[in-house]
């Protein structure tokens, strides 16, 4: 009797089985882009297609994009399913482009489709497309990867950790900022270059000199109407220097008419304490001689403390000019305000108050940061 | 009495098993949202308080050594009042057994089986409950000692792996806290989380092989059950951020979501989720166990075809219940899902304290007489 009881119990945990799909049903959504026009949402998806990749190349192009409308996001979605009979799997999905159309009041309805949906991860990346339709981008291919997602992906991380001028931000981050007090979320743009008629042109791959492909530009960050803050390629520094996004980025100072660079090995800036309105920017830098076109031999002391010396400026400079954006944008993307929150409880009424309006325009910011070079590379002075 | 018998150790396992009953469904998301990043105030609160229960069920455990509870209301009462109170505390024994597989079901419903028909799911997990009602308290304990090691297992794996993610500014501002939300908080953790494990009481302590050690063990267990918890909300909150973990219904799965193990080892929150499943379908068992107990108590059921029909009546309705509630998920969840259970488990904790005082006065009255 018992053992009848357990083989029944068995059988039914077969009941995830139910309404299974085969895979050659699923339509494996890699990317996915969200806008609107004339009040309606458009959805953009990016599905990965199977192929085989012969001695030829591709034969087919690897993904398929396809499109839905709708008065919500979800009849957006479902209305793709009127051209194409497959079932979306999202789980994997590497990134999302968030369309400049949606950042106002619509980017709360965004929000809460993409924390609703119970099969979205929380891992995918936020990124945005200024310039471009964000369906162009999507479409586009790349010669480095037979999955276009996977290389978009590959290159925000990328080119965050290893130049600087960039930073990733998955769903998760942005949620958090999204809803924190005191900051606002800051993405990264990514950008057609090219013909865009040929960018999804596999024939195109074929070509060592491609002239298509896509590239991260510079940061973007959206004030409270949703308008595009755009953030220069010295603010983008600087906002990854304030954030500890940077790992093994490069900055390039002048000295005299010639240029070094020096490669980060290890940066930690933060805010510090808070006197008065002024908020203390304090932190250490840790690199290595990566360039140097400089007259005087680095086999002299004073020349390194002169480049140390430099890049603490150069370093100070983009911090400055970031922070400088924020205070005119009136938009806390530097996040001071979260800051202040989190442990000068109290300062601020951040339920009562806009902080962008009447708390950050009134902080001032005392930057101390700390340079010292620890490497040289190969050589012991200079050729 | 009953034949089995069970060790100290196994015992203190079944008791932290049933203090994880409500916390997936119902402790994670309300603490949260009331305490903020003040919930280790609360939880520090509730572990001093915790000892007080822990007390109190000491005293109660120990009171008439060689009895179950049903047997213990019946030696107190007279008959038909003992058979009345035992079937008030079985209703709402079978009342938590609800809340809890309701949630458990509702977490899988909405989350993985989310187009397999409600009446399906039901019965998944309704199924091993029924068949762990053909057993006794010491196969249960086996069950709990398998619990334990799994959801320990997973624990492990889950922390080491989200350690990365960690964000120790996430637990600012640490001083947010106000008496009243404090206050709510930790009312509700002692007991929707304490009070379920007060249902061990229907062991007698003549069964436990070596009960002199039982206090000690149950103070090991209840400390690492308390550690266990609080790091399961540092993990939420300093991985998520206090915004994120407040939106979500299960906070403590969706920080699953996050999970990524050397860039490879991703989308395993479903396996991760399983300690969950685990303990929250021992719960249910247990409190079906219970209730099975009373009735063989109530009515001496000795005879097997008899117990089969016990268990049926408990059985049945339980599941038409839970199949019945399932879809209304959207219904009970916003605030009822603490505010009802809280109530069921201070109607049962005040059940086994006047039982408790009117058994030492009717003691002592008959030592007088």
């Amino acid at each position: 009797m018992k053992k009848l009881i357990l083989v029944l119990c068995m059988v039914l945990m077969c009941t995830g089985c139910w309404n299974y799909k085969e895979l050659t049903e699923l339509g494996i959504v890699s990317a996915m882009a969200i806008s609107k026009k004339d009040n309606k949402y458009v959805i953009d998806m990016q599905l990965v297609n199977i192929v085989e990749a012969g001695d030829k190349g591709v034969p087919e192009s690897p993904i398929s994009v396809m499109s839905g409308e709708g008065d919500t996001i979800a009849d957006a979605i479902r209305s793709i399913n009127m051209k194409i009979s497959k079932v979306f799997f999202s789980s994997n999905m590497e990134y999302m482009i968030i369309d400049k159309s949606v950042t106002d009041e619509s980017l709360e309805e965004v929000m809460d489709f993409l924390a609703r949906d119970t099969k979205l991860s929380l891992n995918f990346l936020i990124v945005t497309s200024t310039n471009d339709d964000p369906k162009d981008v999507l479409a586009a291919l790349s010669q480095f990867n037979l999955n276009p997602a996977s290389n978009v992906s590959e290159l925000v991380k990328r080119s965050e950790g290893r130049y600087g001028a960039s930073t990733s931000i998955t769903f998760k981050e942005f949620l958090a900022k999204y809803l924190a007090n005191g900051v606002t979320p800051v993405v990264p743009n990514i950008k057609l270059v090219g013909e865009v008629s040929d960018a999804d042109d596999s024939e195109t791959l074929k070509e060592s000199d491609s002239n298509n492909y896509v590239e991260v530009d510079n940061l973007v960050a959206f004030d409270e109407e949703g308008n595009v803050i755009i953030l220069e390629t010295d603010e983008s520094f600087g906002y990854n220097f304030l954030n500890n996004h940077i790992q093994n980025g490069s900055v390039t100072s002048q000295c005299g008419d010639n240029y070094f660079t020096i490669q980060t090995l290890k940066s930690k800036i933060g805010y510090g304490d808070l006197k008065g309105n002024k908020l203390k920017i304090e932190g250490e830098v840790q690199g290595e001689v990566f360039f140097y076109g400089c007259e005087g031999n680095l086999n002299n002391e004073k020349n390194l403390d002169k480049l140390a010396k430099l890049t603490k400026e150069t370093i100070t400079n983009y911090i400055k000019k970031t922070v400088n954006l924020a205070k005119e944008t009136k938009t806390d993307f530097i996040g001071a305000g979260n800051y202040l929150y989190k442990n000068e409880y109290g300062y601020f009424d951040f339920d009562k108050k806009d902080w962008n309006k009447e708390g950050l325009p009134n902080i001032d910011f005392d930057i101390d940061i700390e340079v010292t070079l620890l490497k040289q590379g190969n050589l012991k002075g200079d050729i | 009495m009953n034949r089995y018998k069970i060790s100290s150790l196994t015992f203190s396992l079944i008791f932290m098993c049933l203090l994880n009953s409500s916390l997936l469904g119902i402790i994670f998301p309300y603490i949260l949202h009331e305490s903020k990043t003040s919930f280790y105030i609360s939880l520090g609160i509730s572990f001093l308080v915790g000892l007080v229960f822990i007390f109190i069920y000491l005293k109660i455990f120990n009171f008439l050594p060689d009895k179950d509870i049903f047997e213990k209301i019946d030696a107190i009462f007279p008959k038909w009042v003992s058979k009345i109170i035992s079937l008030i505390l079985m209703s709402l024994v079978f009342m938590i057994a609800v809340i809890v597989i309701w949630r458990l079901v509702t977490f899988i419903s909405s989350e993985f089986l989310i187009e397999t028909p409600n009446l399906f799911i039901g019965l998944l997990i309704a199924a091993p409950l029924f068949y762990a009602m053909l057993y006794d308290f010491d196969v249960i304990g086996r069950l709990a000692t398998f619990c334990l090691a799994v959801a320990f297992i997973l624990l492990m794996f889950n922390v080491i792996s989200l350690f990365s993610q960690v964000d120790i500014s996430n637990l600012k501002p640490l001083l947010n806290f106000d008496l009243m939300h404090t206050g709510k908080s930790v009312i509700v953790f002692a007991f929707v989380v304490f009070v379920p494990a007060f249902l061990t009481l229907v062991i007698p302590k003549e069964n436990i092989s070596d009960s002199t050690k039982l206090t000690k063990s149950i103070l090991v267990a209840y400390t690492l059950e308390m550690i266990s918890i609080g790091l399961i909300f540092f993990i939420i909150v300093t991985v998520l951020g206090i915004e994120i973990s407040n939106i979500y219904t299960f906070p403590s799965y969706v920080v699953l979501k996050t999970l990524s193990v050397l860039s490879f080892i991703q989308n395993t929150e479903n396996i991760s989720i399983l300690v969950w499943v685990l303990l929250m379908t021992f719960s249910g068992s247990f409190c079906l166990l219970f209730m099975k107990t009373g009735l063989k108590d109530l009515f001496n059921l000795d005879k097997k075809k008899t117990q089969i029909f016990s268990i049926l009546f408990i059985f049945l309705p339980f599941l038409g219940i839970i199949i019945y509630m399932l879809p209304y998920e959207i219904y009970l969840n916003k605030f009822k899902y603490v505010s009802v259970p809280t109530l069921i488990n201070m109607s049962i904790f005040g059940m086994f304290i006047i039982i408790y005082l009117i058994g030492i006065i009717v003691n002592k009255f008959k030592r007088i007489t």
